[in-house]
């Protein structure tokens, strides 16, 4: 019992110091490593992300702990809720987090909720959303295109 | 969304896309285009596809002296995804699907002496053909088709179902001119070698045209047997592998209702979906791959 009253450290890039219960930072398959390897035991710097970032990912994690028990189904719909109040821009840098912190539940979830909302968009809607610059020349684009001249075809 | 993605993060993306999204993004940059069209990502794509989505049912319908070839979604209402048109049409021959494997068709084209094959893939509309073949005209020659993970190339096998690496068949012996079913013949893609499964006893003796294997998904494979009462197809038993190698679950289905099987509770339960204008066959299961994309073929453009 006392290993998961046992508190981790974080501190986000903008200094913001977050203590978390041991049982919910090891969502994080690298904090878990950490502790593993007793490297966990001073504050966890994490320079790329933000203090609201991380909180949002506490939350996230601490609700997995907490619906252990919980019905399948009841941890897909929080997830649903949890995601559905995510912009786009701030989904970009949940999943670089979770990326990095290897969360992979989160990983999955966010990565899953981008696929959803790009996948009926048009290849300039894309380079508008990810800040894309095309490299194509006309002649390439046009060539790449006509290949899968089908695939514009928006209907499904 | 802005600045630098890394590329791990892209693909974590990409690869949780329908492949007509994935076509159309090819030109959105050089370095999407390439991540689509690299071997690694259609391989992590596939493998993606074939553990979140439900696998299409790839049924083929009898009318007019022709056969037809449909997906629909394995769903209660089992409601028709899209009729598969062949991407290419050979005079005087008939054409069938011998096998569906990680989003690859495999169509025969046969005209009585000669047979053509392709490989296709309908989710990208590319196809490749095999060289041509001499067989003899044998009723019993039957064809497998399969992936060896092992050489990481398909294999189509001359002589099925494919699971595991393997191709499956329904095996026959003939002896004093009687051709009757034995077991399930397996090849092994990678080794080579034929093996044997048995079958359960009630299915043994049976002339060539009453059984015939199905696949679904990736890890199942059950025989069907077709009881011939009058001139209709009235009831058909459904022998199926719980585990594979061991057939101990034999179910009697109504002919031309649809049904599905809980292999767990071993219930049947009906769809209330007659299928009775029209003789209808399962042919296997299919799922949309990228698989065929990096490779340097023509790009047939023909309507799903």
């Amino acid at each position: 019992m006392a290993s998961t009253l046992k508190k981790i450290i974080l501190k986000s890039c903008d200094g913001k110091i977050l203590e978390v219960e041991e049982a919910v930072a090891v969502q994080s398959q690298m904090i878990k490593n950490m502790i593993e390897d007793d490297c966990a035991n001073e504050e966890i710097p994490l320079p790329d992300i933000t203090g609201e970032i991380l909180s949002m990912i506490i939350e996230y994690c601490k609700m997995h702990v907490d619906g252990e028990n919980n019905s399948n189904n009841e941890l897909i719909a929080r997830d649903a809720d949890f995601i559905t109040r995510v912009d786009l821009n701030t989904l970009y840098y949940l999943i670089v987090a979770a990326n990095f912190l290897n969360v992979k539940s989160l990983l999955d979830l966010t990565c899953q909720r981008v696929a959803d909302i790009i996948k009926g968009k048009s290849p300039e809607e894309i380079r508008l959303t990810f800040n894309i610059k095309n490299d194509f020349t006309p002649e390439e684009e046009e060539e790449i295109r006509k290949k899968n001249a089908w695939a514009f075809d928006y209907k499904d | 969304m802005s600045d630098y993605m890394p590329v791990g993060v892209i693909v974590e993306i990409l690869k949780r896309l329908p492949v007509k999204s994935l076509l159309r993004f090819r030109s959105v940059c050089k370095s999407w285009n390439s991540v689509i069209c690299d071997p690694c990502f259609i391989s992590t794509h596939l493998q993606a596809s074939l553990s979140n989505n439900t696998p299409f049912l790839l049924l083929s319908y009898w009318e007019n002296c022709k056969k037809d070839y449909f997906l629909h979604y394995d769903n209660d209402g089992f409601d028709e995804f899209k009729q598969l048109q062949f991407p290419v049409f050979v005079s005087d021959s008939f054409s069938f699907v011998l096998g569906s494997y990680n989003g690859l068709i495999c169509l025969r084209f046969w005209n009585g002496v000669v047979s053509k094959f392709i490989l296709w893939n309908p989710s990208i509309q590319k196809y490749i053909s095999l060289p041509r073949l001499r067989i003899s005209n044998d009723v019993h020659i039957n064809f497998g088709f399969g992936f060896d993970s092992r050489a990481n190339d398909y294999k189509l096998v001359i002589i099925g179902l494919e699971k595991d690496g393997a191709v499956h068949w329904i095996g026959y012996q003939k002896r004093n001119n009687v051709v009757f079913t034995t077991a399930i013949l397996g090849f092994y893609l990678s080794a080579e070698e034929f093996f044997e499964i048995s079958l359960s006893e009630s299915l043994f003796g049976l002339g060539p045209m009453v059984l015939s294997t199905i696949k679904y998904g990736e890890s199942s494979i059950a025989v069907l047997k077709r009881n011939r009462a009058n001139e209709l197809w009235d009831l058909a038993e459904l022998w199926v592998m719980k585990e594979y190698g061991v057939g101990e679950v034999l179910v009697q289905l109504d002919y031309g209702k649809l049904a599905s099987l809980d292999l767990n509770f071993q219930q049947i339960e009906l769809h209330g979906v007659e299928l009775t204008t029209k003789l209808i066959s399962l042919e296997g299961s299919y799922v949309e791959s990228l698989v065929l994309l990096d490779k340097t073929v023509d790009v047939h453009r023909v309507n799903l």
